[in-house]
């Protein structure tokens, strides 16, 4: 889908297409997740707010001005709305977390991680890439389907047990090699 | 790191943990920044893993939100005209007690305001929503890019139209043409047609395309969920299901049988009392009677496998499909091999199994029961159905062990008949392979 047609869907939008909305979806969810993903380690709350972001936006589509980035404007509305639920979540049940939890949430609401992560992107490429078709198929499997870890076991014919170790080894792997890149990088 | 904090930290991402597990991560993170920074950077790589296999989300999420967001945005918008009628009506009332003989007046035009102004707002609330009419469920024989433009018509080739019946109406089917709910699509006897189903938020053209065969009718409907639902009264269809969105399946319902899928291709057949399903791809509910199917009588047919549906009678497990076994040359494969016990699972227990995966990326399952009867030796590959021959020389270390192996591929009843003649030369060369192998080990054993 050609990101260039947005403005021309918007104004079909505006004109009271309501249909054209879903082109500007497509076209521009793909950034929107990523940018989402590297707050939240949960599915579901990733699609949550993704959703919001664009229902937030569908409804401000007036105020965007013709012939600016979309991108960079619906990224600012994905931003503030990944920190309105962060900040409710973290107001909310400070007391009933766990640590990890605390931190995942701190993390999340730091703006230099994301950077980082942004910067890593291609180190990432390059590292899957390293891994063996094996890993490469349980990691992909486990990140594009959504599975629980019983079902990817069932499937694959493993023990549950396996799998995590498996999945836990691959994580391992690929931060190794993604701070071996980042170093090289730097340097 | 130590192996334990790593896999707790694992077992959080991936949503495992036991209360006592998380407690115990907890311990492990407060007073070490180490643990912590190593605890950030896997959350990092976690995120980005999930960025990275960013599948093509469904927008159905949305667009229901949108619409429920929308009637509250139209109150809102008729709470503030009212309001403004209310700031307009105290400043007329100012006026009032000047001049008494106009407040009646001022009175009946802020009510005849405000009742315009919701008369408007309801108008074109209920214009929006499009309830006097019906929503459009499929464009007739089109194929139609991601862009919404018609590329080039079904019916080229044919020049045949199938009729659309609405209601008492007998509409000329032609490219393009909107499919509302309820509308049936008849194809005659020279004819063939092809229908886009809407994606779910019944917006846009989706992915999902019905083919009908000659002498087939067709309803389109949707379910109380939302999702597609066909029905087939006679004939033949076969769809091509992109995945559905979660709770939404697509339903295909005929009078013996319904098809309940989330994303697959399979065809469907009407023909004397009896429905026959086979699926090409993926996974299809199958049972018995009309909606509210109960679990027992459900099968759940794979890829590669047909079910039948009588009146009165049983429903059988799925069957293979002849055609799904492929006809091939032996090849030779190689790749590498990972060996696990399987203990008690299947049918023999304690059996041994091999994975291997081709230079295609196809998966191939090799196991040897106890007795390592050849009959054992042929498994069933899970997705692809291909019967499989195995033989090979394992060597390395144990557990991952690279691996030559010659696999060759007949059909099924060949498999059978070879399985039964050569079982005593395959055990005789499995027992020279276990020899072979256990002198490897001693040999490494010894040489440690």
């Amino acid at each position: 889908m050609n990101k260039d047609n947005t403005g021309q869907w918007i104004q079909q939008v505006l004109e009271g297409d309501v249909e054209a909305y879903e082109h500007v979806v497509t076209a521009h969810q793909r950034k929107v997740w990523a940018l989402v993903s590297y707050y939240f380690h949960n599915l579901s709350q990733i699609t949550e707010v993704v959703d919001a972001t664009f229902v937030k936006a569908y409804f401000a589509l007036e105020q965007f001005q013709a012939g600016r980035d979309f991108e960079a404007w619906i990224k600012s509305i994905a931003r503030n709305e990944v920190r309105m639920v962060l900040r409710k979540a973290a107001s909310e049940k400070t007391a009933t977390k766990s640590y990890a939890e605390r931190i995942a949430a701190q993390a999340a609401l730091s703006e230099a991680e994301e950077e980082r992560t942004e910067e890593r992107k291609s180190f990432l490429e390059d590292c899957l890439q390293k891994l063996t078709r094996d890993h490469r198929e349980l990691i992909a499997e486990r990140y594009t389907e959504d599975k629980s870890i019983g079902q990817i076991a069932e499937e694959c014919s493993r023990s549950v047990d396996a799998v995590k170790k498996n999945l836990s080894r691959i994580r391992g792997q690929l931060r190794i090699c993604i701070e071996k890149k980042a170093v090289q990088h730097a340097s | 790191m130590p192996r334990e904090f790593l896999d707790l930290v694992n077992g959080f991402l991936d949503g495992g943990l036991s209360t006592e597990e998380q407690a115990h991560l907890d311990v492990l993170l407060e007073g070490s920044p180490n643990r912590v920074a190593a605890f950030r950077r896997t959350l990092a790589l976690h995120g980005q893993l999930l960025g990275h296999y960013y599948d093509a989300q469904d927008t159905t999420g949305i667009f229901d939100k949108i619409q429920e967001a929308q009637p509250n945005q139209a109150a809102s918008s008729v709470l503030q005209a009212i309001q403004i009628e209310k700031r307009k009506r105290t400043s007329m009332e100012g006026a009032v007690v000047a001049r008494r003989g106009v407040g009646r007046a001022g009175w009946l035009g802020v009510v005849a305001a405000s009742l315009l102004v919701v008369a408007g707002v309801f108008f074109l609330l209920f214009r929006s929503s499009g309830s006097d009419r019906l929503p459009v469920v499929g464009v007739l024989g089109s194929e139609i890019n991601h862009a919404g433009k018609v590329e080039k018509s079904a019916f080229e080739v044919k020049k045949k139209m199938p009729t659309i019946v609405r209601g008492s109406a007998y509409l000329e089917g032609s490219p393009g043409a909107k499919i509302l709910k309820g509308d049936l699509v008849r194809t005659a006897t020279d004819v063939k047609a092809m229908v886009h189903l809407n994606s779910m938020n019944h917006l846009v053209p989706g992915k999902t395309l019905v083919h009908l065969e000659p002498n087939t009718e067709l309803s389109f409907g949707l379910s109380k969920q939302g999702g597609h639902r066909l029905r087939l009264d006679g004939g033949k269809v076969k769809l091509a299901v992109s995945r559905q969105p979660k709770g939404k399946p697509l339903a295909v319902v005929t009078p013996d049988a319904t098809a309940t899928v989330v994303g697959t291709q399979f065809q469907i057949a009407v023909h004397e009392g009896q429905t026959r399903l086979e699926v090409k791809e993926g996974i299809v509910q199958f049972g018995q009677g009309g909606p509210g199917l109960h679990k027992e009588k459900t099968v759940m047919v794979k890829g590669g496998h047909y079910a039948v549906a009588r009146k009165n009678q049983p429903l059988h497990p799925p069957k293979i499909l002849a055609r799904a076994i492929p006809k091939r040359k032996p090849v030779i494969l190689s790749g590498y091999l990972s060996r696990e016990t399987l203990v008690g699972r299947g049918k023999y227990p304690g059996q041994s199994r091999y994975f291997l995966t081709d230079r295609f990326n196809n998966k191939y399952s090799i196991g040897q029961n106890r007795e390592g009867k050849a009959e054992d030796l042929l498994e069933h590959y899970v997705d692809k159905l291909v019967w499989i021959k195995g033989r090979g020389v394992l060597r390395g270390s144990p557990g991952k062990k690279k691996f030559a192996m010659r696999l060759e591929y007949f059909q099924l009843e060949q498999i059978m008949e070879m399985a039964n003649a050569s079982s005593e030369s395959f055990e005789s060369e499995l027992g020279e392979d276990a020899k072979k192998r256990e002198h490897q080990q001693r040999k490494e054993q010894h040489s440690k």
